[in-house]
């Protein structure tokens, strides 16, 4: 009787999950286990079999491999200062008093702002006639956006859109650690450092998993701000994964282009699971 | 006594921060009420009459400035009324961006109700699938997408790119890390009151979550306000584009109303933003606790 009751109990869960799961089997999954085809093949046309040597061309090639590597940097920039800088952010807007909310407002704005509306603004600032050369560089302008000072800059408008977001999601997990923790340290005689490391990092470290995870889809996101500020051929250390696969796209290359895509699937993949095993053995020591 | 001073040095920094996060936004606010004359002399990188007065070197300076010479709205005018390809190019950022938050709304909910209660053996394992799906970048779906287009022939309609954009995964995760936090207690109590699943999820579940659905409404409408990736591949004529895509082309044809156009396209996110923001601080904030 249990069992039939719960029988039935699963399959309006599934029909419930059905729709959205179709959706994303549709467009995203099988789509892509598809095109697995592409990876193994030589051209469209001719569409002989040719194993792992798309792969390999893959590899060998400056343009991949140098949009892989600047993705791989630029990931390891600014996620870690897309933690920290939000951190930074919330703790201070946790000791302000009335103006809190309003701080908070205006920390978050950029996230709402179309990165289009502000391209402009952004080239005007550092570009060949922009307020940077206008004050201190009058004499000899660059565009500074050609430079290899440019990857610097993606992560500087990287932040100002970004970090607003991750800010409040540290702020609900400060919120949330009971203020007795902090009691009980100060009666053993814990300086403010060692209440930081040991109580702030630690019950923080369940919502940092989070913010990890935003940050990295929105580190993918900036190619946005790239291509919008810098183009479709940026300067060589802000050339991305994205411009290169979107290249391969206009250039009708869905071998190299399917290849690619497995090759960052991989990744990503390896990624979360390591992840979901840091997460789960967080959870485990906390218990 | 040191509290205050501490307090102070506190405000400080959160003012000098709070700069640093305004000044694009209202430089571009500012600006859009110059005069295109004004924004010409102040934004050409050539030398003019108009603004020689550095004419030491062969380039002319972007000269920024938080007050106009005088206030005109002659930007917005042209903009409005003598441009048709802007408006025609924000009603397709409408046509794209509306159907998606719907669906995306209608899609995540069920979805994530389901995951949260199902006592499926392998719900994380297909969990974990949606999260890589999340994360990957639009590119590595292109090809695959571009494909199931062709098979569904809608290649040339902006519904290659709302479907995948409704199944977006990124929905279920937000409002199943909010369920997470929910007390089950409801639900229970709810069933052995003889509830079914729909009277669950639409008289209990539904109104409880009302931050986190403005949170993810507020997130997905930003999210595709904001299209650019899907647009440079997809589409190829140029009246066909939403604005975001074409904005920063704008400055390219004349620089005379840039920021009237940056302007006016933010209008909407911000809007929103600003009536919504206290449900979507919520929102984003129970998605992160647990």
């Amino acid at each position: 009787m249990i069992k039939s009751l719960n029988l039935k109990d699963e399959g309006i869960l599934l029909l419930l999950a059905l729709p959205g799961f179709m959706g994303l089997l549709v467009f995203y999954i099988m789509p892509f286990l598809l095109s697995f085809y592409y990876t193994l093949i030589d051209n469209n046309i001719t569409k002989n079999f040719v194993g792992l040597k798309n792969f390999v061309e893959l590899f060998t090639s400056g343009a991949f491999t140098l949009g892989l590597k600047n993705t791989g940097i630029f990931m390891a920039i600014c996620v870690p200062l897309n933690m920290i800088f939000p951190l930074i952010l919330a703790l201070l807007l946790h000791k302000a008093g009335k103006l809190k909310n309003l701080f908070g407002l205006i920390f978050l704005l950029p996230l709402v702002i179309p990165s289009g509306s502000v391209a402009h603004f952004w080239k005007s600032v550092f570009g060949i006639n922009g307020l940077i050369n206008g004050a201190f560089f009058a004499d000899s302008p660059v565009n500074w956006l050609d430079t290899d000072l440019s990857r610097t800059l993606i992560t500087l408008v990287f932040l100002w859109k970004n970090a607003g977001f991750n800010m409040i999601l540290f702020l609900a997990g400060l919120k949330a650690i009971p203020k007795e923790y902090y009691e009980c340290a100060e009666v053993e005689g814990a300086g403010a450092i060692s209440k930081f490391f040991r109580i702030t990092i630690v019950y923080i470290a369940p919502t940092a998993f989070l913010v990890f995870i935003m940050s990295i889809i929105n580190s993918f996101k900036s190619f946005k701000e790239i291509y919008l500020i810098c183009g479709a051929y940026p300067h060589q250390s802000i050339y991305m994964l994205q411009h290169y696969m979107n290249n391969q796209f206009s250039a009708i290359n869905y071998q190299k282009l399917s290849s690619a895509a497995y090759v960052l699937a991989v990744f990503i993949i390896i990624l979360v699971l390591l992840i979901y095993r840091l997460q789960n053995k967080h959870a485990e020591s906390l218990k | 006594m040191r509290g205050k001073a501490i307090n102070k040095i506190i405000y400080a920094i959160l003012l000098l921060l709070s700069g640093f996060f305004l000044f694009p936004i209202i430089i571009t606010v500012v600006n859009s009420f110059m005069s295109p004359f004004e924004i010409y002399n102040r934004y050409s990188s050539t030398v003019m009459a108009a603004n020689g007065f550095d004419t030491a070197g062969p380039l002319h300076f972007v000269e920024m400035s938080l007050i106009p010479g005088f206030v005109s709205f002659k930007q917005y005018f042209k903009l409005l009324f003598s441009s048709p390809l802007y408006l025609g190019l924000f009603w397709n950022s409408l046509k794209i961006t509306l159907p998606i938050v719907v669906g995306q709304l209608l899609v995540s909910l069920p979805g994530a109700y389901a995951f949260e209660l199902s006592k499926f053996k392998y719900k994380e394992a297909l969990f974990f699938v949606y999260i890589v799906v999340m994360l990957m970048p639009l590119q590595v779906v292109l090809v695959p997408n571009y494909i199931m287009a062709g098979f569904l022939g809608i290649k040339e309609s902006y519904l290659a790119i709302i479907l995948p954009g409704i199944f977006n995964p990124f929905g279920v995760f937000l409002m199943r890390q909010y369920l997470k936090g929910l007390p089950k207690d409801y639900i229970e109590a709810a069933k052995v009151d003889g509830a079914n699943h729909l009277q669950i999820l639409s008289y209990i579940i539904a109104p409880l979550i009302k931050a986190a659905a403005a949170a993810l409404l507020i997130l997905t409408f930003v999210e595709y306000w904001n299209l650019v990736d899907q647009a440079i591949v997809f589409i190829k004529e140029a009246s066909y584009e939403p604005l975001s895509a074409y904005l920063s082309r704008f400055a390219e044809s004349g620089l005379d109303m840039v920021f009237a156009a940056s302007c006016f396209y933010m209008l909407p996110t911000v809007l929103i933003f600003l009536f919504g923001q206290e449900n979507m601080v919520e929102g984003i904030q129970l998605s992160g606790i647990k």
